[in-house]
């Protein structure tokens, strides 16, 4: 018998939530349990990933035998490059310096927004925002962050 | 007097020409990013949490209160002017206020709005006065027993006053505390979750997870939603309300405090449920239910004046026990820690220029907004017309700089990427982010205070239930969590939200 998904939007939460306890329970029984009266590192995980398994079976049974709604799609575009924006300066900043970085930021960003600007306007920005920040956050509140590409 | 003794103290503290300044910058910088839409007050504190861990403990704490409410209160100008609330609690605010404006009332509306606000916060400044060295002293009894089930209540209690489903809400805390537990435990020496990361050994930090889970998701969300904003340029003729709009504003402001200092106080209540409480009641109790939505002062002036009442409240359990009611205390919660202050009861006795210098900086940082936001709400329309695609740029490259130089460590904004994809498919999921961050706060306080209980009743359950507060606590947990399973009160529960 085919089971019919009936609510996909809280099967997969509550799926997720089994999934992420289940694993933190199999990694904390790799710790020393201790006993109730004096608790080692394993026992507080212990108890809280299966509360949070149970949690999720609790989310993921009901979707089982009630309606509800499916998981509404994901915007990707947006998420996938503001993502990405953010992991530039992450891998970015330490080499290529924060002019730089930011600059690849603004231009990588400007690609999540629904309306397009022209390429001159976003570099415009890019640098103006740079600018801004140099300004700010290195000379104005003296915080140790590469200005310029280290060659 | 005591009190008085005590709020002269603050005042030394917070008339202090620095704290001054922060509490006026704080107010400025938080009205500014409130009235941009799609910015809540959570995304704000959290974005603006790293600016301000270079000052000292005071003056950051003043500072963060001061871009809360100013945040908050952007919030409600924008919903007044152009139909738009800048937060969820100003969603309310949006009826009345905005009908208001369109009816040529504008700058009255705005006016009652402040007046409201700052009623509501003056008188909540002075409840926490009370309340909250009294609740303290009450503290000071509890044992770690006492902690655990406070904790527990708190919680639970936040996750039945959050909208949506119960299960995942609690499921959300519980993630929290398992988030919470990584890193070195304290007792053992133990790494437990770093995934070979050294840089998890000292636990995940609390600005990228915050920043991640609200400023990221909400940054995509709001370029998800891509309908225009329709924005009406509403001509601002006198500020000052007419006598009988002030006449009926009074009332309803008064009602609206009450009823949000007390809401402000229980976990998750918050101001967005204030505000909604305030505006049902004074429908009902209106003797033209008729006129609300369509312009009605009091349908302004209360829900104004609750979440105004209600955000401040929610200092009293902070300050007092450590336990955050809601996501921005957390936040709060997190920026003490940051400055190595440990919340809870004895803040108020060891550092009391800290607790009664934050109070009384409150009471100023209102008069400030007032002074402030009249004159300047020319601009704040002006900003609103900034697009959204020129300013998310700015907000990414802001949110990035700010995580990374806590530590000067790419690895934190790199969590912080990872933590906005986590927050988005939650919100897909229908889950909140709110219980997360509270259960990953409390997570460490409710393993270290459960591990202690149990050590000293020699691994004794029972001690939960027997001492007295302890066991009063935990029997209210159960109480509200059988009254919101009850099928009467969750439909109740259902249609208050939609409402």
């Amino acid at each position: 018998m085919a089971i019919r998904l009936r609510s996909g939007r809280d099967l997969t939460a509550g799926l997720v939530f089994m999934a992420v306890g289940g694993t933190a329970l199999w990694m904390s029984s790799d710790w020393p349990m201790g006993t109730l009266a004096s608790m080692d590192a394993g026992y507080f995980p212990a108890i809280v990933s299966s509360l949070l398994m149970l949690l999720g079976a609790g989310v993921a049974i009901p979707a089982l035998r009630f309606d509800g709604p499916p998981v509404e799609s994901f915007a990707m575009r947006p998420l996938l490059l503001v993502t990405a924006t953010v992991v530039v300066f992450a891998v970015l900043l330490k080499y290529a310096g924060l002019v730089l970085t930011i600059a690849v930021m603004t231009l990588l960003a400007s690609f999540a927004a629904s309306e397009r600007r022209r390429l001159l306007v976003t570099l415009v920005l890019g640098l103006g925002l740079a600018a801004l920040c140099v300004g700010l956050f290195v000379f104005g509140l003296g915080l140790p962050i590469p200005i310029w590409p280290r060659w | 007097m005591d009190i008085l003794d005590n709020l002269v103290l603050g005042l030394t503290v917070a008339l202090s020409l620095q704290n001054l300044a922060l509490c006026f910058i704080g107010a400025l910088v938080g009205t500014l990013i409130g009235v941009l839409p799609g910015l809540g007050p959570t995304a704000t504190v959290a974005m603006l949490l790293p600016i301000t861990f270079y000052l000292p403990p005071v003056g950051a704490l003043i500072m963060l209160a001061g871009i809360f409410y100013g945040s908050q209160y952007g919030g409600s100008t924008t919903a007044i002017l152009v139909n738009i609330p800048g937060e969820s609690s100003s969603v309310v605010s949006c009826l009345d206020g905005h009908a208001m404006a369109m009816d040529g009332r504008a700058g009255s509306a705005l006016a009652i709005a402040a007046l409201a606000s700052l009623f509501a916060g003056v008188v909540t400044t002075f409840v926490i006065a009370i309340a909250g060295p009294a609740l303290a002293g009450v503290a000071l009894m509890f044992g770690p027993a006492e902690y655990v089930a406070l904790m527990v209540l708190g919680l639970v209690s936040a996750t039945v006053l959050t909208h949506g489903s119960l299960t995942k809400g609690i499921a959300m805390v519980v993630l929290g505390i398992l988030l919470g537990n990584v890193g070195t435990d304290v007792n053992s020496g133990q790494i437990r979750y770093a995934f070979g990361f050294p840089q998890l050994y000292d636990g995940i930090d609390f600005v990228p997870l915050a920043m991640g889970l609200f400023g990221l998701t909400e940054i995509v969300a709001n370029l998800e939603q891509t309908q225009g904003r329709g924005v009406i340029a509403s001509v601002i003729n006198r500020l000052w309300p007419s006598r009988e709009d002030a006449r009926a504003a009074a009332p309803a402001a008064v009602r609206g405090t009450v009823l949000g200092i007390l809401l402000g106080v229980l976990p998750g209540g918050g101001s967005t449920l204030a505000s909604f409480a305030a505006y049902t009641l004074e429908k009902r109790v209106s003797s033209t239910p008729e006129k609300f939505g369509r312009g009605a002062v009091q349908g302004l002036a209360a829900p104004e004046a609750a979440n105004n009442a209600a955000a401040q409240a929610g200092f009293i359990p902070m300050l007092s026990l450590g336990i955050p009611p809601n996501a921005i205390m957390a936040l709060m919660i997190g920026a003490m820690t940051l400055h190595g202050i440990q919340p809870g009861p004895l803040v108020m006795t060891g550092q009391p220029e800290l607790f009664w210098g934050m109070i009384v900086s409150m009471l100023i940082g209102n008069i400030i907004l007032v002074v402030l936001n009249l004159p300047l709400i020319g601009l704040w329309v002006r900003l609103l017309k900034v697009p959204y695609d020129l300013l998310f740029p700015a907000i990414l490259v802001f949110c990035c700089i700010g995580t990374y130089t806590l530590r000067s460590s790419t690895f934190d904004v790199a969590m912080m990427a990872l933590f906005g994809v986590v927050g988005y498919v939650f919100r897909k999921l229908e889950c909140e982010p709110a219980p997360l961050l509270l259960g990953f706060v409390l997570g460490p306080m409710l393993e270290e205070n459960l591990q202690r209980a149990l050590l000293l009743s020699q691994g004794d359950l029972a001690v939960f239930v027997t001492r007295p507060i302890s066991g009063g606590l935990l029997a209210a947990t159960v109480i509200l969590l059988v009254l919101v399973l009850l099928p009467t009160v969750k439909r109740g529960r259902s249609e208050a939200f939609r409402e």
